[in-house]
């Protein structure tokens, strides 16, 4: 659907800063390599606590962090072979949530029956991926799709950032190219025009172009060439519900991958894939320093100024939840009505559910 | 050390038995409240202050005038104090959002030409700028033009010796009043050469003031040299003249010295304040006159260390405030009594305007 491009008052929704997210999707709980065989860590999506270990065999899983027994979090405890084993009293639970020893238990008959519960986990793009949601939709969402990622010609760098903020600020940052202001000292975007906008049911693109002003930084990303003083470039930006993505055609693809964890707590694992024109075998060896070298000087800043920003529209909102705002972007409008959507989508699919069991439960 | 017959009426000391209820009352917002030293607004510069709990932006632009706003952005609602000061507008720091002094958007760097800025605006507040204070008033604009700043005589008059005293503690703001207006605690600086054997003499209420003054000796060789006592070895009596004019503080002896309390409460757990303290030391104004910026750094610094123990007992007070609110508390003294009644008056008067 094409839409009016005008910058104007929008028509806001006022409940976008205060809904949960859409539980039915994959979300990033942290780095693959950042989860060593043996280990388990603790991870929060939207205030369901999660352990996330790997066994020694080197599969991960995900599963409730908190003890059948007494509910102590398990990931204060360890892994042992395959097995997560609770730190109070040893109980031990496979990955797929089951009680399968209690040390003071001989037979294993007397086992508990009820289970953890555990969350389909998945493991692409160096990135642990989990479904909190319903299990059964697991197998028919997909992952967000990073063609650039198995392409040598492209280099990768692994961007991660804590926010203490709500998923819809977050979001909206990188959707909102007009923000160039705030990075204007550090040689990043000028001028931006909103080009053109899309939206249906699961996303919101919109297209602008901006002007690059010739220096060190877009000269060496190959926006500008030393001769002239400054170029236009189209930006694409899309909210491909829950994560966003961010593109310059054949120079950069950005996703930004993101882990709600509270109301006011968001994780993201971003990847910036750029396009380079340095040999293959080279690309593979410097890939990891050259990947963090770029997160150094060319992300680290932006984002520093990013999270500032946000995290003081966080602090006011949370002062004055009821204090009115104006947006006039119509991409930022949409993009709120579709985080609402989405999450009284995922509510209206839980009442349902709720109803059958409960009409079920009547019926025998 | 009997009764000073000049007055009739000496104030008793009865015992009053109760919750401090005053420490979670508000503050009545319709008067000026100091947010910072003038210096320290140096023009394109933005502070962000509070006042009890308003938040806001004040800010010297290029050509020197001051301005104050919420400290939301209209768009996103970021502080504006993270932006800067663009052709004497605020600007936000994200998008670029221009706000002039009466709260009115004004620019917006990427709206297409022709297009008007949106019509909403946000809060602006009066400002002001005297005594070397910037002062702001959070309550009804329209009432803003008829409620005068305290009045500091002695300000700009060179018999004096100026001392700037900032101070900030983790209390309430009538914690703070009731230290400034409790002469009796002259025990806490019995090491420092303060003060010693107050008597309350007399004691005035009215609607938005309370009067009260004390006699109180002094002894000492600081004492001497500030003028407070003749010699060093011989106890001096002083009168000293105390007014709580809602809701700043001062106190006179006589024409020897004065002390403005400029208070700013920002919260129900901390207050700031700026004090002037007037001096006229016992040397030849030429001697000092030249030097008075040392001068008045030695006894800011001495003034400080009364201003040390001060705050650590406001600051032990508070919390055991909090732990237990219904505790009742003994009170001796009717000016204390008096201060708090008309604190709580005055923050009543303020819930009746809502």
């Amino acid at each position: 659907m094409k839409s009016d491009l005008d910058l104007k008052p929008q028509k806001l929704n006022t409940r976008t800063r205060t809904v949960g997210p859409d539980l039915n999707h994959w979300y990033p709980v942290g780095w693959s390599d950042g989860l060593k065989p043996g280990q388990v860590k603790n991870q929060v999506l939207w205030e369901q606590e999660i352990a996330v270990y790997r066994g020694d065999n080197g599969d991960a899983y995900a599963v409730e962090d908190a003890c059948l027994h007494k509910g102590v979090a398990l990931h204060k405890g360890d892994v042992q072979g395959d097995e997560l084993v609770c730190p109070y009293h040893g109980w031990r639970f496979d990955g797929q949530g089951r009680c399968v020893g209690i040390p003071y238990v001989d037979d294993s008959n007397r086992l508990p029956k009820k289970c953890l519960r555990r969350y389909p986990l998945k493991e692409r793009y160096n990135l642990i991926w989990v479904f909190p949601g319903d299990p059964v939709l697991s197998e028919s969402m997909s992952l967000p799709d990073v063609p650039e990622y198995d392409d040598p010609d492209w280099l990768i760098v692994e961007i991660p950032a804590h926010f203490n903020v709500h998923f819809s600020m977050v979001n909206e940052n990188p959707l909102d190219v007009f923000h160039g202001h705030l990075h204007r000292d550090l040689q990043g975007w000028y001028n931006p025009v909103l080009v053109s906008m899309e939206n249906d049911e699961d996303t919101v693109k919109a297209e602008y172009e901006v002007t690059f002003k010739n220096g060190w930084l877009p000269r060496i990303l190959g926006l500008t060439r030393s001769k002239e003083s400054e170029v236009k470039k189209r930006i694409g930006v899309g909210y491909y519900y829950p994560h966003c993505r961010n593109n310059m055609p054949g120079k950069s693809n950005y996703y930004f991958m993101r882990q709600p964890q509270g109301p006011m707590s968001t994780q993201s694992y971003s990847l910036l894939c750029l396009k380079i024109r340095l040999p293959v075998w080279l690309v593979s060896v410097v890939r990891k320093p050259l990947s963090r070298i770029l997160w150094w000087f060319l992300i680290k800043p932006f984002l520093d100024q990013d999270i500032d920003v946000m995290e003081s529209e966080q602090a006011n909102f949370h002062r004055n939840p009821n204090r009115r705002h104006v947006e006039i972007n119509p991409v930022i409008a949409a993009a709120q009505l579709l985080t609402v959507k989405k999450y009284d989508q995922y509510l209206q699919l839980q009442d349902t559910r709720l109803q059958k069991t409960s009409n079920n439960k009547v019926k025998t | 050390m009997g009764k000073p017959s000049a007055f009739s009426e000496q104030p008793a000391l009865a015992i009053k038995e109760g919750r401090n209820e005053v420490r979670q009352q508000g503050i009545n917002p319709d008067f000026w409240y100091p947010v910072g030293w003038a210096d320290d607004y140096k023009p394109g510069r933005i502070h962000g202050v509070e006042i009890w709990l308003h938040r806001i932006a004040v800010y010297r632009d290029r050509s020197g005038k001051l301005g104050a706003l919420e400290n939301a952005c209209l768009h996103k609602g970021v502080e504006l104090h993270k932006g800067t000061v663009e052709q004497n507008c605020v600007t936000c720091p994200y998008h670029g959002w221009q706000f002039n002094a009466s709260g009115e958007c004004i620019r917006i760097p990427y709206l297409p030409e022709g297009q008007p800025c949106p019509a909403s605006t946000i809060r602006s507040f009066p400002v002001k700028e005297k005594y070397g204070i910037i002062w702001v008033f959070p309550g009804d604009v329209n009432k803003a033009k008829a409620v005068s700043l305290p009045e500091v005589k002695e300000y700009d008059n060179s018999d004096y010796l100026m001392i700037k005293i900032p101070g900030r503690f983790f209390a309430h703001f009538s914690i703070c009043n009731e230290n400034a207006m409790d002469v009796f605690h002259g025990h806490l600086h019995t090491g420092l050469e303060g003060w010693f054997n107050p008597i309350l003499v007399k004691l005035d209420r009215q609607d938005d003031r309370i009067t009260a003054e004390y006699q109180v000796s002094y002894k000492g060789r600081m004492a001497k040299f500030l003028g407070l006592a003749e010699t060093a070895t011989k106890v001096e009596h002083r009168c000293m003249d105390i007014e709580y004019h809602y809701p700043h503080y001062r106190s006179t002896m006589s024409t020897l010295s004065s002390f403005y309390l400029l208070c700013q409460p920002i919260g129900p757990k901390e207050t700031r304040s700026y004090s002037l303290l007037f001096l006229k030391p016992n040397l030849p104004q030429w001697i000092w006159l030249p030097v008075r910026g040392l001068f008045s750094m030695l006894l800011r610094k001495r003034f400080k260390r009364f201003q040390d123990q001060d705050k650590e007992m406001m600051e032990s007070e508070q919390p055991n405030y909090d732990t237990d609110p219904t505790a009742n508390r003994v009170e001796f003294n009717p000016a204390i009594v008096a201060l708090r009644q008309l604190m709580a008056k005055q923050a009543d008067l303020s819930d009746g305007s809502k």
